[in-house]
């Protein structure tokens, strides 16, 4: 509003004269009607305004000017003036120091120039226009506000009183100026504590809703969304380091699909980009800036309208995570505090984008413990179920009766023979009540391995397992399952087989499964294999078992001779056990017993040799001890480690009475005699064990057998047989055989073994060999 | 699982092995590799120790007989420390007794 206009108290110009005393009213009387009350409410500029007009008409000067001192650049600003807007227009600058207004400012001392051609001047339109000027300092205290100039065009119009009233009125502006200052500095702090304020609000509403983000996408979702309310930024995007010249792009909000790509180089010249690369923010204020420092998308920005940019690493402490992008519609001076607020949102990222990691990776660890466990619980169970397999359908029926039961909806094994053929295969899948339903499929289903196409041959071939995570579906007993594996049963160089799962649509197989797979068909292919081994083995111990042993005894016209043999344990090794019953000539007939001291292929080349080496000294020797002697040579001769054994080597021969035996044994155990009477007799000697020494000892016992008596000839698998540390003995033996008088010597045979094998629970350890001999009554 | 229990050492040129236990079949093995290892450290002489033996079938023979080969080639011996009655009685029946070296206490092997 125009202040009231009071004529009794302000004398417009005109009427009086402009220089010198007589003007209206005392000094105080002017200053009063120059600051009244009414100046009170007015704004600063508007203040400025009145009191230079008042002043300017008090004077009855020209002009009223106000300049103000900028202490940064110690210049004097033309703030306002009545009569010289001219200068204030021009915003015509003083230095301080120069000039009228220059040197009182810098003196801080009122001055009154009587004539302005006199002094210095730099203000053009001062040199122009006036001729006369006072000029008085705007001070606070010592410092200096500004100052205020009166001019007029006539020469020494300024008196000491006028230059009194520019005093009273300077001093009322400077308080004005100073409490305006005061005020706004006080208003821009609460501005700055408000905008602070708000910032915090922000930057605990964003910590408050991170809080809620587990996953890194997430964390980014919630910073692009408060970067964009808290900043009133038209667009965001949050990136993360993927590797070391890529960024994801975890968030975007704002920019059109087809420009938000997953990912971004880290190359590219765009302001994220940019903070993620060189760690340092981007700030970009207007729509020009933004055309020059990022031509490529440019076209872009335009389209887009966008004027202002920031982009910001988000990064915990030196390691670099990704960064945070803005785009702005207008024009924006980045202040340090929007600067700031920025900044700070980016952190907070960084720190949530980093225990979102965290807690990924540790519920990750958690998940992968727990499936291992599983995993690893699965496995052990499978194990423990084959362990009592030894036979290869067993085996294959195990494997995927387990798969259906644990891991798929459909499970075949293909077993695949020594010939390389597919022998057998077996499928199962499970019925109404889960139960597994196990199907030996025939030849038709058989894969074709010698046909390069058929995905089972590959299994072979390349003994790779082959992962369908979505396959085509499949025909035969796979039919209906979307999701295959197929792995191979392989151990070392052998494929035993392949082994085929198949999960219908509803959960199919991932690659963590495949691990487990093979891992049974690992499991698998080991049972399978010692099967395979267990197979050949036995087929072979006992072939050649049987190559070694007389295939029948030989029928002895008066004699009976009986016996047994019995291979250790499982039947898996060949035995060191023999024996042999042969005619040497006529009424003459020679009897052996043996062991081998140590088991397979190298014993049975051993018992090989003591069979036929003493078949053949039997025809030059009639001395058994002499027999057992060019064995002894023999094995001398064999560099083997397995060449010792022990032999009892009789001589028989048939006389009137019954037969005379001639015993001799070289480490054997000795040969018994079980009497009609029950009487027991151990016959021969004890004889250096065969195959070590060169100079053995051997000597010939003879004794008669009766009819009704019987000879009975055994290994140490006999005697040596044990339960719980007790052996079966001697003792045993002869409590054994006194019960088998009047027994013919081939029932006497089994009673002794089928006593060995009764004292022991498990299958013999050793061998047992028995050979009986008797006269018949 | 084997029911031998092995415990070997070597001091200067002389290797000590015990066996405690069965030696059978089952440990035959087990026996030979460890015994082949101790006789790596190539000693002159091996002491047998047979006293904690409750079994040995002729498996167990033959280990002895090469044990003692082996020293003899390598111009040492082979002792054994005497086992119970039921142990030693393979060694009678073979007449071990009168070519090996016997002894009843591992003192009176020099080792």
């Amino acid at each position: 509003l125009p202040p009231p206009h009071r004529p009794d108290e302000v004398t417009p110009t005109g009427g009086t004269p402009s220089a010198g005393a007589g003007r209206v009213g005392e000094p105080s009387g002017r200053s009063d009607a120059t600051l009244d009350a009414t100046l009170a409410d007015l704004s600063l500029e508007t203040l400025f305004h009145e009191l230079l007009d008042r002043v300017r008409d008090a004077l009855e000067a020209d002009s009223a000017t106000v300049l103000l001192f900028d202490p940064a650049r110690r210049v004097l600003m033309t703030h306002a003036s009545s009569g010289l807007e001219r200068d204030v227009a021009e915003h015509v600058e003083i230095p301080l120091g120069r000039g009228i207004t220059g040197r009182v400012a810098e003196a801080l001392e009122p001055t009154i120039v009587d004539d302005t051609s006199a002094v210095e001047v730099v203000s053009p339109s001062i040199r122009e226009h006036l001729r006369s000027i006072v000029a008085v300092p705007l001070v606070d205290g010592d410092s200096l506000i500004g100052v205020i100039h009166v001019g007029s065009r006539q020469l020494a119009s300024f008196s000491q009183s006028d230059l009194d009233l520019v005093q009273v009125v300077a001093d009322r502006l400077s308080v004005s100026l100073e409490n305006l200052r005061l005020q706004r500095a006080e208003q821009l702090a609460r501005e700055r504590a408000e905008r602070e304020a708000a910032r915090t609000r922000h930057l605990l509403g964003l910590a408050d809703d991170l809080a809620e983000a587990h996953s890194a996408a997430e964390v980014c979702d919630t910073v692009c969304r408060h970067a964009v309310e808290g900043l009133g930024a038209a667009a965001c995007i949050v990136v993360t380091l993927e590797a070391v010249e890529r960024l994801r792009v975890e968030a975007s909000t704002g920019y059109p699909e087809e420009m938000v790509w997953p990912t971004i180089p880290i190359d590219a010249t765009i302001p994220v980009a940019q903070a993620a690369r060189t760690g340092s923010p981007v700030w970009v204020s207007s729509a020009e800036e933004l055309t020059a420092r990022y031509p490529l998308v440019a076209e872009e920005m335009e389209r887009l309208s966008f004027e202002a940019a920031a982009a910001v690493p988000v990064a915990l402490g030196e390691r670099m995570l990704g960064a945070l992008g803005l785009h702005f519609g207008q024009r924006r001076i980045f202040e340090p505090e929007d600067r700031e607020l920025v900044v700070a949102i980016a952190q907070q990222a960084a720190v949530s984008l980093e225990r979102a990691r965290l807690f990924e990776a540790e519920r990750g660890a958690r998940r992968e413990a727990e499936r291992a466990t599983a995993r690893l619980g699965l496995i052990a169970d499978f194990g423990k179920r084959l362990t009592r397999s030894l036979e290869l359908p067993t085996i294959a029926e195990t494997l995927v009766r387990f798969a259906v039961k644990h891991v798929a909806d459909v499970a075949i094994v293909h077993l695949v023979g020594r010939d390389g053929r597919v022998s057998s295969s077996v499928s199962a899948t499970r019925d109404a009540h889960g139960n597994a339903v196990v199907r030996w499929l025939g030849q038709g289903s058989h894969p074709d391995l010698e046909d390069p196409s058929d995905p089972v041959a590959w299994v072979i071939r390349d003994r790779q397992t082959v992962f369908e995570p979505e396959g085509p579906q499949p025909a035969g007993p796979l039919r209906g399952c979307s999701s295959t594996v197929a792995t191979p049963l392989a151990r070392d160089e052998a494929v035993l087989g392949v082994l085929i799962l198949g999960r219908t649509e509803a959960l199919a197989f991932e690659h963590d499964d495949v691990g487990l797979v093979e891992e049974l068909g690992s499991r698998a292919a080991q049972a399978l294999d010692n099967a395979r081994l267990y197979e050949e083995q036995a087929t072979v111990a006992d072939t050649l078992q049987r190559s070694l042993l007389p295939p029948s005894l030989p029928s002895v016209p008066g004699i009976l001779v009986g016996a047994r043999y019995r291979p250790a344990g499982d039947g898996m090794r060949v035995g060191g056990d023999f024996y042999d019953v042969f005619e040497v000539e006529p009424g003459e007939w020679g009897i052996v017993i043996g062991d081998v001291c140590g088991k397979g292929a190298p014993a049975a080349a051993v018992m090989a040799l003591a069979r036929y080496t003493l078949r053949t000294a039997a025809l030059n020797e009639s001395k058994p001890s002499a027999i057992l002697g060019t064995l002894n040579e023999a094995l001398l001769r064999q560099a083997s480690d397995d060449r010792f054994c022990t032999v009892c080597y009789v001589r028989l021969r048939k006389n009137p009475e019954g037969v005379r035996l001639t015993v001799s044994s070289g480490g054997h155990p000795l040969p018994i005699v079980l009497r009609r009477d029950g009487a027991l007799e151990t016959v021969g000697r004890p004889g250096t064990l065969l195959g070590n020494f060169p100079d053995p000892r051997f000597t010939d016992q003879v004794v008669d057998l009766a009819p009704g008596d019987t000879l009975v000839l055994y290994t140490d698998g006999v005697t040596d047989e044990r339960r719980e540390g007790e052996e079966f003995g001697d003792a045993r033996l002869g409590e054994v055989m006194r019960e088998c008088v009047g027994l013919a010597p081939q029932r006497i045979a089994d009673r002794i073994e089928s006593a060995v094998v009764d004292f022991r629970d498990d299958d013999p350890r050793d061998d047992i060999a028995i050979v009986t001999v008797g006269v018949v009554t | 699982v084997s029911a031998l229990d092995i415990e070997t050492r070597v001091r200067d040129s002389v290797a000590y092995v015990r066996f405690s236990g069965e030696l059978d079949i089952t440990a035959a093995d087990e026996a030979e590799r460890r015994v082949r290892e101790v006789e790596e450290s190539a000693p002159r002489d091996l002491i047998l120790d047979l006293r904690e033996l409750e079994f040995m079938d002729s498996t167990g023979l033959r280990l002895v007989l090469s044990v003692d080969t082996r020293a003899r080639e390598r111009g040492g011996r082979a002792v054994i420390v005497r086992g119970p009655h039921s142990v030693h009685r393979v060694f009678e029946l073979a007449l071990l007794e009168e070519r090996l070296e016997f002894v009843d206490d591992p003192a009176e092997a020099g080792g």
